[in-house]
């Protein structure tokens, strides 16, 4: 996590080590974003959990599986193109785990054509997003009606 | 015999009476007649006058009738003459046997009636019409068969005829050796031979269509020859499958009067070339395709965060001052990558429709080799990567172009730092070997498997590259690296055990001169060895402050080297020999003036000072014991420092 904990703690927004919901409770989203360009994640990271959001971050895909086991996020991020293991595996591996059944876990990568969407959803994603993605687009993921966080 | 044309006869006979009647008989008839009434005279007649038939009679004054008959057809300018003899009864037996012996086409006994003799003559001369017209035939067949031969041999399809009751080739031409990998004649003997040398994958398409042939009366298909010999590189492209062939087999039925199919003849073409071509379009276009995805990919990727940066700071409820400062630099970083894609891009462009001219300068590689490592140190460094920079002792001089080759340096670097993991090895080494100048950059990274080791030059290829694994960049990097170094009139290749093993690049390039001595060069000369650019080695563990001072000095002409801890920091005072050394002394792992012990040991004569933020005197005096010519505490002042290098 390269995420400037000092500059979010003076924002409000973190409680012991990890960024938390300013207490909105029907706009705060348990959120895993998963990208190996540190600057992405990290950026999309202090925006999301900026807009009242528990923001964690994996930078592999191996560390994303391990994550998101322990913290059962309610919406996962998630590039394709990852070291260690890539996106589809671990998305396939997180429907797998109790409690992630019903995450939303959305593909969030540049590549962009047919193909690509079919293999993202095969793999279990449940919307495929192209970089850059606009704020709107994010905002209206976020909406979506979500189970209760565990 | 032409028929337009009035028979000749030489009518022979001694007696003028009865030569008289013959003659005006076959006048009458429509013949045209000579006469002759001695052997000699019938001799010269028959070889002037080259008559159709000759109605000789067996008594005459000279020469005996017989031989006459004898010479005529032993004669090979007479010998087709046909021969009619005649005899006196009395004689008539013997001389019929003796007649017809000696070569004799018929024989008649006098008296001889008009009409007999008439039709009998007809007779002959309708038998040789007939004897001739054949012969006509079979000498147009001959030439008809001679010209077939030479056109069936000498193309370079394969021409084949093959009879189904004797199911077996009744003919194939001898292109088959080169095609098919087989002798004719061994293709004719057993028709398996033809069969067999097919490809395994399209055997039985081949075989069924020839078998359908006889139904539905031809075929026109596409296979594979697997056992084919002859050049596997062709027309410059490269033939998938080495030696394997493609033919376009062309197969018909031929039907005898009745119309039924009794055999077939077919032309296989070899297709080889048009199928490489047909192949390499197809993967240039799907690589085309590819490297779009991918460019979309890498132009999205520094956009995202960009965009979420920008979000951020957009934000209504605001946001904290660092947070502010952290957005820009990552905007700052991510744009810089953006634009480095972008220049690569336009520079393949250009160069691959050689639009670009290079200058032609006289250069030092080790000084592009210096100052191109300091424009990819931020990289490597960013990745915990160790770059060692080997640069002995002589300078290879080429003729170049500056920018052009820093980047084949570069590009090279960046590479290796890339498919290196973190905290990974990488070296540069810039030497002259065998009269050439030699470049070579190694890493410990993923390595490169042997099938693509011909292929990682090769635009917009990413060996190893799939769309579900990390990465980074278009794969133009190394093929930008080909081209620059062949405008140079060098070549470049890659070296690598496999995947996992590492990777090491080579580029070599024609020397104008090795100079450990010239002016302009970064090299010493003796005589200046009191004043002028000194070989320095900056050893400090906090890159930015080592980077820096390098700079600074080698923008006043010094050739400097640099060292982030104490091992590279001894590895190098052995290398580059430096006869200036700045240490830090508090590098972590060793203790500074153990390090400058050691150092003083491999290095008796070097100028050693010590560079600290300590500044009391007892540091001072610990530094002389330890070695140190001099002490200069941090920020360094350049005008004390160019005063000690002098």
């Amino acid at each position: 996590m390269e995420l400037d904990m000092k500059a979010m703690q003076q924002a409000g927004n973190v409680v012991g080590g990890t960024v938390a919901s300013d207490g909105d409770a029907a706009g705060a989203r348990s959120i895993l974003i998963v990208d190996d360009n540190q600057d992405a994640a990290d950026s999309l990271g202090a925006l999301l959990s900026i807009m009242g959001n528990e923001v964690h971050i994996a930078y592999d895909g191996a560390q994303a599986l391990e994550m998101a086991g322990e913290l059962i996020p309610q919406i996962v991020l998630m590039d394709i193109g990852l070291p260690k293991m890539n996106g589809y595996e671990a998305a396939r591996q997180m429907r797998g785990l109790p409690g992630l059944r019903d995450a939303l876990i959305v593909a969030l990568t540049g590549w962009g054509q047919g193909e690509d969407r079919r293999r993202s959803r095969e793999a279990g994603f449940d919307h495929h997003l192209v970089k850059p993605v606009a704020l709107d687009d994010l905002q209206s993921i976020l909406a979506q009606p979500m189970r209760q966080v565990v | 015999m032409n028929e337009a044309r009035r028979a000749v006869i030489l009518n022979v006979d001694d007696n003028d009476g009865a030569r008289y009647a013959k003659s005006r008989v076959l006048r009458l008839a429509g013949f045209e007649v000579l006469e002759a009434a001695d052997g000699a005279t019938a001799l010269a007649q028959a070889s002037e006058g080259l008559p159709d038939l000759v109605l000789l009679d067996v008594k005459l004054p000279d020469i005996s009738g017989l031989e006459v008959c004898r010479r005529i057809k032993e004669d090979p300018a007479t010998a087709s003459t046909l021969i009619l003899q005649t005899s006196a009864s009395v004689t008539a037996s013997e001389d019929k046997v003796r007649a017809l012996d000696g070569g004799a086409d018929n024989f008649l006994v006098a008296p001889i009636e008009p009409a007999e003799l008439v039709a009998n003559v007809r007779a002959l001369l309708r038998l040789r019409y007939v004897e001739d017209a054949y012969r006509r035939v079979e000498i147009a067949l001959k030439e008809s068969e001679e010209r077939f031969r030479q056109i069936a041999e000498n193309i370079t399809d394969v021409f084949w005829i093959y009879d189904f009751s004797e199911r077996r080739f009744l003919y194939v031409n001898p292109a088959c050796l080169r095609v098919w990998g087989r002798q004719a004649a061994d293709i004719c003997a057993d028709p398996e031979q033809w069969f067999s040398a097919i490809h395994a994958d399209d055997r039985e398409t081949a075989e069924s269509a020839f078998l359908a042939l006889p139904r539905l009366g031809e075929y026109d298909i596409e296979y594979r020859i697997a056992s084919a010999s002859g050049p596997s590189r062709l027309a410059g492209l490269s033939v998938p499958g080495g030696a394997m062939r493609w033919v376009r087999d062309r197969g018909f039925v031929v039907r005898n009067e009745a119309g039924a199919p009794y055999r077939a003849a077919g032309i296989a073409q070899d297709i080889t070339i048009a199928k490489a071509a047909a192949d390499f379009l197809l993967e240039s276009d799907r690589r085309k395709d590819e490297f779009l995805a991918t460019l979309a990919h890498e132009l999205r990727n520094p956009l995202a965060p960009i965009r979420s940066a920008i979000d951020l700071l957009q934000l209504p409820q605001g946001v904290p001052p660092p947070m502010v400062a952290q957005a820009h630099a990552m905007i700052a970083r991510q744009l810089q990558h953006l634009t480095r894609l972008v220049d690569d891009l336009l520079d393949v462009a250009r160069i691959t429709r050689g639009k670009v001219n290079l200058k032609a300068e006289r250069i030092d590689l080790h000084a592009i080799a210096t100052s191109t490592v300091e424009s990819v140190r931020s990289f490597i460094d960013e990745r915990d990567q160790h770059l060692q920079v080997s640069l002995p002792d002589i300078h290879p001089i080429v003729r170049g172009d500056p920018v052009r080759l820093s980047q084949i340096v570069g590009n090279l670097l960046h590479n290796a730092s890339k498919y290196s993991p973190r905290g990974g090895q990488l070296a540069l080494n810039v030497s002259c070997v065998d009269g050439q100048a030699r470049i070579s950059v190694r890493d410990n990274g993923i390595g490169i498997a042997a099938e693509s080791l011909d292929k990682v030059f090769d635009l917009f290829v990413q060996v190893g590259h799939s769309p579900d694994s990390a990465q980074d960049g278009l794969g133009i990097g190394l093929s930008l690296v080909k081209r620059l170094v062949e405008m140079h009139g060098g070549r470049v290749a890659a070296f690598s055990s496999g995947g996992g093993q590492g990777s090491e690049f080579v580029v070599i390039l024609p020397l104008l001169e090795e100079s450990g001595a010239q002016p302009g060069a970064a090299g010493l000369r003796r005589a200046d060895r009191a004043r002028g650019p000194r070989r320095i080695l900056v050893v400090d563990d906090n890159a930015d402050a080592a980077d820096a001072i390098s700079m600074l000095l080698g923008s006043s002409g010094h050739e400097v080297h640099t060292a982030y801890g104490a091992l590279e920091a001894i590895e190098k005072a052995a290398d580059v020999r430096p006869e200036v050394i700045l240490l830090d002394i508090g590098l972590p792992g060793m203790d500074g003036y153990e390090l400058a012990r050691e150092l003083r040991r491999i290095r008796k004569d070097t100028l050693l000072i010590a560079l600290t933020g300590y500044g009391q005197d007892k540091d001072r005096r610990k530094a002389r014991e330890a070695g140190f010519d001099h002490h200069l505490t941090k920020p360094v002042d350049l005008d004390g420092l160019n005063a000690l290098l002098d």
